[in-house]
C-alpha cells in the first residue's frame, strides 16, 4: 500500500507541474548603434543616418544600413565609392527606412566602384549591390544619380548572402520608389525588380542591363506607377516587363509611355525569349508613345495579362532587318497582342518608319553583330554619342496620344523627395520637341 | 450446429477407433501469445505425421491412444511430448527468454479465453503484422508492409514506392515511429517523421501499429504509432539466408538513365573550406551531369540472420544483415498550373513530361544481445545501422503552354531539364536496456543514443531550350537546343541526434479477486539538430551555346562564390523533452481498465545563421502537456470482447516551421511562425472484437477525434502583402469506422480490412477576383475539406493459400485507396485530389527441401497509375492541351511506375 501512495503522489505532482506557463521568446536581433554622418566621416558602413554632404567622396567599406524610420540623404555632387570590406563580395545600401539621393543636372551624384575597377571588362562583374529594400522600406529616391557596376551576390552579412541582387528592389506595397534623371550602367541581372511598391521611374537612361538574361525593369505583383521618358539600350531580355506574378492584394498597374528601347533582347538563350514591352500574368496598364527600335522582338501582351485593361497604341516599331519585322508582333502571342493593339501604332516593313533621331545610326550594327551574344560590340549597349532628339519631319512628332495619363498613385513623400509626375507627350519617344522629356 | 458437429465427430471417432485408428486434431499455437503457428512439422519416430495449416490446425491419424511426437518449427523450440487426441500443442518461441514473458501474456495464458491474439490481449488498440506474414508477403520495405494494417494508407514517393503512413486519414505529421519501442529521430531535413522506405522489411520480427496511446507511450501521436520490432536473439543456433534478384518492367520498356557520381563531393565548397571561401568553377566537378542509358538493370536483395545462445543460454545474440539494390522509376506527366485571376480556377502553365530513374540501395545491420544475470535480471544491448542511398536522375521535357504558343498546338517553347541527385539517409541506434524484478515490483530502463543523417550532395540541374515554330508555309521548324541560362548545384545536409533515458516501473497487487498493476515512469530526451544548405547558381556563359551532348564542351560562370551561408535553412536547434507518467491497470472478472496520465514538458530552442541583426535569429519555446487516458476492455464471452478508450495527445510542430525565417525574394514571401501552437487532440475509440476458431477474427470499431490547432501551410494576407506561413486552424474533426477480419479454412485464408474515414478541417484560403473598381485582387475565404491524405474509403484484402505439406505459399494482395487530397492549394477549392486507385501485389513461395525455399514477388501487378486532378475546370486555355478534357477538372499528374519482379531463394538452418 505504501507503493500505491507513492504513485498517487506522483499523479498529484504531475497535475501540478502541468499548469506551467507556455512561453515563446524570439530575439529582436542585435542592432549596432546608429551612427549619424558627421563632417569627418569619409568611410561609411553599418547603421547610418544623416546626410552625405555635397561635393564629398565617401567610401563604402561594408554594407550601409539605414534603419527603419531613419533617413540617409545624399546631396548633389557626392561620390560614393563601393569598395567593400575586402571579402571580395561587394557592399550594398540596405534601406529599412528612407534613402534619398537628390542630385542635380549640374551636380549629379555618382555611385561607383574604385577607379581602377571602372573598366568596360567589369561592366557585368557585379562589383557591388546597389540599393536593396526590405519589407519596412518607406522610400528609395534617386534623382540625378549615376549608378554603375551593380548586381553581384549578396554579402555574407546580409540576409541575401550569396543570392543574386538587382540594381534596386522593393518588397512591400507601401514602399515608394522614385527614380528620376538617373543613368544606370551595367547590371548582372535585372536592373530593377519591384516585388510590389509604388514606382515613378522617369527620364532615366539604362545601359548594359543583364549579362546573360534579366530584364531592365522586371515588375512583379503589387506594383503601381509609371515608367516614362526612359531610354533603354542593350537590355538582355525584356526592357519593360510588367507582371502581376507573386502575391499582393494590389494589382500591378503600370503605364509605360514615351520610352525608347534600342538594341534590346539579344542576350538571352532561346529564340522565343524576350520582348521589349511585355505585359503578363494579370498585370494591367497602357503602353503608348514608345519607340522600339532594332530590338529582337516587339511588344507583347500574353493571354494571361489583364487584357481588358491593357492597351498598346501610338507606339512606333522600327526594324532595320527582316528578322526584327517578323517578330514585330511576337509570333508566340499574336492573338492576345492583337487584342490590345490600338489603331495608331506605327509598324511597317524593314527599315520603314525611321524615327529620325538626331544622331543614331540604325544600320550601324548588322543582325549578326546584334546576335553575337556575349561578344556584342560595346556600342550596341551604350548611349555614347547617340542623340535621340527628333529631327524635324520625324514620324514621331505629333503622333503621340495624350488620351491616357499616368497611373494615379497615392504618394506620401514630399518636398524634394516628391516624384515628378510626367504627363504623356504628343510626340512619340522620350525626347519631345518641346524638351520636356529626358534630359540626357 | 455445434452439437451436430460434435455428434458427427463422436461418430467418426467411434468408426475410426473401431479400426484402431485415432484421429488427432487440434491447433499448434504460441504458448505465450496463443497465436496459431503455421507449418509446424509433427513427426513420430522420424516419420512425418503432418504440418499445421494456415489456421494452425493439425490433423492426423494414428493407431495408438497416444503418440510420442516431436514438433519442429524454425522459430520455436523443438518439443517432444506425448499427445492424446483433441489436445492443442503449445510451442515456446526461441526468441522468448526465460524472464521475458510479460505480465499480460501470462495473464492471458491463465485466463479463460486462451485462443487470442496479441491484438486481443493488449490493453490498447493495436494491429500487428508478424514476421511470417511479412516473409510470405510481396513487401520488401516497411513502407509496403504498413499498408496491410487496418486503417493505414501510404503516401508514395516519385518512384511509386510507399514512403510515409497515413493512419486513419491523419497525415504523417500526426504519427511517430519506434524501433523496438524507442523513438528514432528523422533524417528528414525539415520534419519529424521517419521515412519508412528506408527500412528493409526482412529485419522485422513484427510490425505493431498502436492507434490508442497509453500513458507509458509518448504522447505526440494523433493518428498512430508505428513500432518496428526487430528480430530477437534465438534460443539455439539459427541461420537464415535469403538472396533474390529481379527486374523492373519500366526499365525493360525504356532505358534506365544513370549518372556518374564518382566525382561528387559530399560537402559543398563552403563546407569544405574555411569561412569566407570564394568558390570558383573549378570547385564543381561535372561528372554528375554525364548521363548514360542502360537497359534493364538487375535488382538484388540479400538478407542474412544468424543467432545463437551462449554461456549455457545466459547470453544470446543475433546479427541480421540486409542489402537491397533496386532500380525504380516513373514515367510522369505533370501539369503545372496558374490561377486565373478573375475566376480563381486553374489554367495550364507548363506540361512537364518527366522520366525518373532511381537506384535505391538499402542496407541494414542489426544486432541484439541479451544477458541473463539471473532469472530476475536481464541486460540487453541493441545496435542498428540503417542506410538508404537513393540516386536519381530526372529527365524532364517541358512544353510551355501559357505562353509562346501563338502558332497553335505543336508550336512553342520547349525546355529540357536534366537533373541528377543523390540522397544518403542513415540511422544509427544504440540502446542499452535492463529489466529487473523484485517480487511484485518490476522495473526496466533504457539508455539510447540515436543519430539520423541526411545528405543530399550536389543536386545538379541544367536546362536546354528549344522551340518549334511554323514557317510561312506552315511547316514546323525545330530550333537547335541551346543551353539555358541558369544551372544550379545544391547541397543539403541534416543531422539529428538523440540522447534519451527511459524508466518504467510496475507493481502488481491483489485486491480481493482483482489484480491491480500500478505503473509509473518517464523519459528524458535531448535532441540536437543541425541543418546546412548551400546553393550555387551558374549562368551559361558565353550565352547561346548550342548543346553538343557533352557537358565538358560547355562553360558556365559561377554567380555566387560564397554559396548561401545566410539561407534560413542553415540552423541548429535543440529539443528537450521530459515526460512522466503514472497509470494503473485493474483486472477483475470480465473487466480490464487502464487509466492514467502523462505529463510531457517540451523545451525547444534554435539559432539560425541569419545575420545577428535579424529578428528571430535565436529564440526558444516551452510548454507542457497533461495527457490523461482511459482504456476499458470487457470480455463478453470467450470469443468476444468490447473495448473503448479515450486519450489526449499532441503533435508538435516541425522544427523548421517555428523558426521565424523570412524568404522575401520568391513569388510569395515565406516566413516561419514561432507562435505556432502544437496540435492537441482528444481521441475516442470503441471496438468490438470477435475471435473464433484459432485465428479467425472480425473486429469492428469506430473512432472520433477532435483536433485543436491543426497545422497547415497557408497563404495569409497581412496588410497588402501575402505570405506563405504555417498556421493553426481552429478545430478539425475526424470520424471513422474500421472493419478488420481474418478467416482461415484449412489451407486457404482471407485477410482484409475496410476503413471509412471522414475528417473536416476549415482553413482560410485565397480567392482571386476582380473587385468593384475593376482591379484584380485577392480576398480571404474559408474552405472546409478533408485532411490532406484522408481517403473516405480504404480497402485491403489478401488471399492466401498455404500448403504446409508441400511447402507452398501463395498470396495475392490488393489495396484500394479512395480519392484523397495530395496537395493543399493556398487558393480556395484548388486542392489536388488523387483519384481512387487499386494496387495488386503477388507473392509465392515453394519449399524445395528442408533447407531451401524459392520465392517470387511481383509488385504493382496492374501497373496502377497515379492520377490527380484539380476539381475545377480550365476555362482559360484548355485548347493548349487538346488531349486532356478540362471541362470539369484539370488533370495535373499522371505517373506510371510499372511492375517489379523478384525471384529468389531462402536458406534456413
Amino acid at each position: 500500500m505504501k507503493k500505491f501512495s507513492i504513485y498517487a503522489l506522483l499523479v498529484a505532482a504531475m497535475s501540478f507541474a502541468a499548469c506551467g506557463d507556455e512561453t515563446t521568446n524570439v530575439d529582436d536581433g542585435i542592432q549596432d548603434s546608429v551612427k549619424t554622418v558627421d563632417a569627418n566621416m569619409t568611410e561609411i558602413s553599418g547603421y547610418l543616418r544623416g546626410t552625405l554632404t555635397s561635393g564629398k567622396t565617401y567610401t563604402m567599406v561594408g554594407d550601409v544600413i539605414i534603419p527603419a524610420n531613419e533617413i540617409l540623404r545624399v546631396e548633389p555632387g557626392v561620390t560614393v565609392i563601393a569598395q567593400g570590406d575586402g571579402s571580395g563580395v561587394g557592399p550594398e545600401f540596405t534601406v529599412n527606412g528612407t534613402f534619398a539621393a537628390i542630385g542635380s543636372k549640374t551636380q549629379p551624384i555618382l555611385f561607383t566602384v574604385p577607379e581602377a575597377d571602372r573598366k568596360i571588362e567589369n561592366i557585368f562583374a557585379g562589383l557591388w549591390n546597389g540599393f536593396q529594400s526590405t519589407p519596412t522600406t518607406k522610400a528609395l529616391v534617386l534623382k540625378w544619380c549615376k549608378v554603375e557596376f551593380v548586381g553581384g551576390q549578396g554579402g555574407a552579412a546580409s540576409p541575401r548572402a550569396g543570392k543574386s541582387t538587382y540594381g534596386f528592389s522593393s518588397l512591400a506595397p507601401e514602399t515608394e520608389i522614385i527614380v528620376e534623371d538617373c543613368h544606370f550602367r551595367g547590371s548582372v541581372d535585372d536592373m530593377f525588380r519591384p516585388n510590389s511598391g509604388k514606382i515613378n521611374i522617369v527620364r532615366n537612361v539604362f545601359e548594359f542591363s543583364g549579362e546573360t538574361g534579366g530584364d531592365g525593369l522586371n515588375i512583379k505583383g503589387g506594383t503601381v506607377g509609371n515608367m516614362a521618358f526612359n531610354v533603354f539600350i542593350g537590355g538582355a531580355t525584356n526592357a519593360y516587363k510588367v507582371s502581376n506574378e507573386g502575391s499582393s492584394t494590389v494589382q500591378t498597374n503600370v503605364n509605360v509611355y514615351n520610352n525608347i528601347a534600342l538594341n534590346c533582347g539579344y542576350r538571352r538563350s532561346g529564340n522565343t525569349r524576350g520582348t521589349n514591352i511585355n505585359y503578363e500574368v494579370g498585370a494591367r496598364g497602357y503602353a503608348f508613345n514608345n519607340i522600339v527600335a532594332n530590338c529582337k522582338r516587339g511588344m507583347r501582351a500574353l493571354e494571361d495579362a489583364d487584357l481588358q485593361n491593357v492597351k498598346f497604341d501610338n507606339n512606333l516599331y522600327y526594324g532595320a532587318y527582316e528578322e526584327m519585322i517578323a517578330e514585330k508582333i511576337p509570333t508566340d502571342a499574336i492573338a492576345s497582342t492583337q487584342a490590345v493593339l490600338g489603331p495608331n501604332n506605327i509598324m511597317g516593313n524593314a527599315s520603314e518608319n525611321d524615327p529620325m533621331w538626331e544622331n543614331v545610326n540604325l544600320k550601324e550594327f548588322s543582325w549578326d553583330d546584334l546576335m553575337a551574344g556575349s561578344n556584342q560590340k560595346q556600342g550596341i549597349n551604350e548611349k555614347g554619342t547617340k542623340n535621340f532628339r527628333l529631327k524635324s519631319g520625324s514620324p514621331c512628332i505629333g503622333k503621340g496620344t495624350t488620351q491616357w495619363g499616368p497611373v494615379q498613385v497615392q504618394w506620401t513623400v514630399s518636398g524634394d523627395l516628391a516624384p515628378s509626375i510626367m504627363q504623356p507627350s504628343k510626340d512619340i519617344g522620350a525626347y519631345p520637341i518641346d524638351n520636356s522629356g529626358n534630359q540626357y | 450446429m455445434k452439437q451436430i458437429l460434435l455428434l458427427l465427430y463422436c461418430y467418426l471417432a467411434a468408426v475410426l477407433s473401431a479400426q484402431n485408428l485415432q484421429s488427432y486434431k487440434g491447433v499448434v499455437k504460441d504458448a505465450q501469445t496463443q497465436i496459431p503457428i503455421v507449418s509446424a512439422q509433427i513427426t513420430t519416430n522420424g516419420s512425418i505425421l503432418g504440418y499445421s495449416k494456415l489456421d494452425g490446425s493439425y490433423a492426423f491419424l494414428a493407431k495408438a491412444a497416444s503418440v510420442e511426437i516431436e514438433v519442429v518449427h524454425p522459430d520455436y523450440r523443438k518439443i517432444k511430448i506425448t499427445l492424446i487426441p483433441g489436445k492443442d500443442i503449445e510451442l515456446y518461441s526461441i526468441s522468448e527468454t526465460i524472464s521475458g514473458v510479460d505480465i499480460k501474456a501470462k495473464q492471458s495464458q491463465n485466463s479463460e479465453a486462451s485462443g487470442r491474439l496479441t491484438e486481443k490481449v493488449s490493453m490498447n488498440l493495436r494491429n500487428i503484422i508478424s514476421s511470417q506474414e511479412i516473409e510470405v508477403s510481396p513487401d520488401i520495405t516497411v513502407a509496403n508492409v504498413i499498408q496491410r494494417v487496418s486503417g493505414v494508407s501510404i503516401e508514395r514517393n516519385d518512384n511509386g514506392d510507399g514512403q510515409h503512413a497515413i493512419v486513419r486519414g491523419m497525415d504523417k505529421r500526426y504519427n511517430y515511429t519506434l524501433v523496438n519501442g524507442i523513438k528514432i529521430p528523422s533524417p528528414d531535413n525539415k520534419n519529424r517523421y521517419v521515412p519508412l522506405d528506408i527500412f528493409p522489411s526482412d529485419l522485422l520480427d513484427r510490425l505493431e501499429v498502436s492507434k490508442a496511446l497509453t500513458p507509458n507511450m509518448e504522447g505526440d501521436a494523433i493518428g498512430g504509432v508505428i513500432d518496428m520490432k526487430l528480430k530477437d536473439a534465438p534460443n539455439r543456433f539459427m541461420l537464415k539466408v535469403n538472396a533474390g534478384t529481379g527486374y523492373s518492367q519500366l526499365f525493360i520498356d525504356r532505358p534506365y538513365r544513370q549518372f556518374d557520381y564518382s566525382e561528387v563531393n559530399r560537402k559543398s565548397p563552403a563546407a569544405l573550406n574555411p569561412a569566407g571561401y570564394q568558390a570558383t568553377e573549378a570547385d564543381f566537378p561535372m561528372s554528375n551531369l554525364v548521363f548514360t542509358d542502360v537497359q534493364a538493370p538487375v535488382n538484388q536483395v540479400f538478407g542474412l540472420s544468424m543467432g545463437n545462445r551462449f554461456l549455457g543460454g545466459k547470453l544470446g545474440g543475433i546479427l541480421s544483415l540486409s542489402y537491397q539494390n533496386t532500380y525504380r522509376g516513373a514515367n510522369s506527366m505533370f501539369m503545372s498550373t496558374f490561377i486565373q485571376p478573375e475566376t480563381n480556377t486553374p489554367y495550364y502553365e507548363i506540361l512537364q513530361l518527366r522520366k525518373f530513374s532511381a537506384q535505391q540501395q538499402r542496407s541494414g545491420i542489426h544486432t541484439k544481445w541479451d544477458y541473463q544475470l539471473n532469472r530476475k535480471n536481464q541486460l540487453s544491448f541493441y545496435g542498428a545501422y540503417i542506410s538508404l542511398v537513393d540516386r536519381q536522375t530526372r529527365d524532364r521535357t517541358d512544353t510551355i503552354l501559357k505562353i509562346a504558343r501563338g502558332q497553335g498546338p505543336g508550336t512553342g517553347r520547349v525546355e529540357m531539364r536534366n537533373r541528377s541527385r543523390q540522397q544518403f539517409q542513415n540511422i544509427y541506434n544504440a540502446t542499452l536496456q535492463g529489466k529487473h524484478e523484485f517480487g511484485a515490483f518490476k522495473a526496466d530502463w533504457s539508455l539510447v543514443y540515436s543519430l539520423a543523417l541526411q545528405d543530399n550532395p550536389d543536386m545538379a540541374q541544367f536546362a536546354l531550350l528549344s522551340s518549334v515554330s511554323k514557317d510561312s508555309l506552315g511547316n514546323f521548324i525545330d530550333d537547335p537546343d541551346v543551353i539555358d541560362r541558369d544551372f544550379t548545384r545544391r547541397w543539403i545536409n541534416n543531422s539529428d541526434q538523440d540522447l534519451a533515458a527511459y524508466l518504467n516501473t510496475s507493481y502488481l497487487m491483489k485486491l480481493g479477486s482483482a489484480d491491480i498493476e500500478w505503473a509509473a515512469g518517464g523519459l528524458f530526451r535531448h535532441k540536437e539538430r543541425s541543418h546546412h544548405f548551400a546553393s550555387y547558381l551558374f549562368n551559361n556563359f558565353p550565352i547561346g551555346q548550342i548543346w553538343t551532348g557533352d557537358v565538358y564542351q560547355h562553360d558556365w560562370k559561377l554567380r555566387n562564390s560564397i554559396g548561401t551561408p545566410r539561407d534560413p535553412l542553415n540552423y541548429d536547434c535543440n529539443e528537450d523533452i521530459l515526460a512522466l507518467y503514472a497509470m494503473g491497470t485493474y483486472s477483475w472478472n470480465q473487466w480490464e481498465i487502464l487509466g492514467g496520465v502523462r505529463l510531457e514538458q517540451t523545451r525547444f530552442d534554435w539559432i539560425t545563421q541569419a545575420p545577428s541583426n535579424v529578428k528571430g535569429r535565436t529564440g526558444d519555446i516551452s510548454y507542457s502537456d497533461f495527457l490523461p487516458s482511459v482504456h476499458m476492455k470487457y470480455k463478453i464471452d470467450r470469443k468476444a470482447q468490447i473495448r473503448s478508450s479515450y486519450f489526449a495527445s499532441i503533435s508538435r510542430p516541425s522544427f523548421y516551421e517555428v523558426i521565424p525565417y523570412e524568404i522575401n525574394e520568391e513569388d510569395f514571401r515565406e516566413r516561419g511562425n514561432p507562435f505556432l501552437q502544437r496540435t492537441q487532440a482528444h481521441n475516442f475509440d470503441v471496438r468490438i472484437e470477435r475471435f473464433s476458431g484459432a485465428l479467425n477474427k472480425i473486429t469492428a470499431g469506430v473512432f472520433y477525434k477532435i483536433i485543436n490547432n491543426p497545422i497547415e501551410n497557408a497563404l495569409v494576407i497581412d496588410g497588402q502583402n501575402i505570405f506563405a506561413q504555417p498556421n493553426n486552424f481552429g478545430t478539425a474533426t475526424n470520424f471513422g469506422f474500421e472493419l478488420d477480419m481474418a478467416h482461415y479454412v484449412g489451407n486457404f485464408g482471407v485477410r482484409g480490412f475496410y476503413t471509412f474515414t471522414q475528417s473536416e478541417i476549415t482553413t482560410t484560403k485565397l480567392v482571386k477576383f476582380r473587385n468593384s473598381l475593376g482591379n484584380l485582387t485577392e480576398r480571404s475565404e474559408t474552405q472546409t475539406r478533408p485532411l490532406q491524405g484522408q481517403s473516405k474509403h480504404i480497402f485491403n484484402a489478401s488471399l492466401l493459400y498455404k500448403n504446409a505439406k508441400k511447402g507452398t505459399d501463395v498470396q495475392l494482395s490488393g489495396v484500394y485507396t479512395g480519392q484523397r487530397i495530395i496537395s493543399v492549394s493556398p487558393y480556395k477549392d484548388n486542392d489536388v485530389w488523387q483519384r481512387a486507385f487499386f494496387i495488386v501485389d503477388f507473392s509465392a513461395e515453394q519449399r524445395i527441401n528442408k533447407q531451401f525455399t524459392v520465392y517470387i514477388k511481383v509488385n504493382n501487378l496492374l501497373n496502377t497509375p497515379l492520377r490527380a486532378d484539380i476539381l475545377l475546370p480550365n476555362t482559360f486555355n484548355p485548347e493548349q492541351a487538346p488531349y486532356l478534357d478540362a471541362r470539369t477538372s484539370v488533370l495535373v499528374r499522371e505517373d506510371l511506375y510499372g511492375q517489379t519482379y523478384f525471384g529468389g531463394i531462402k536458406f534456413n538452418f
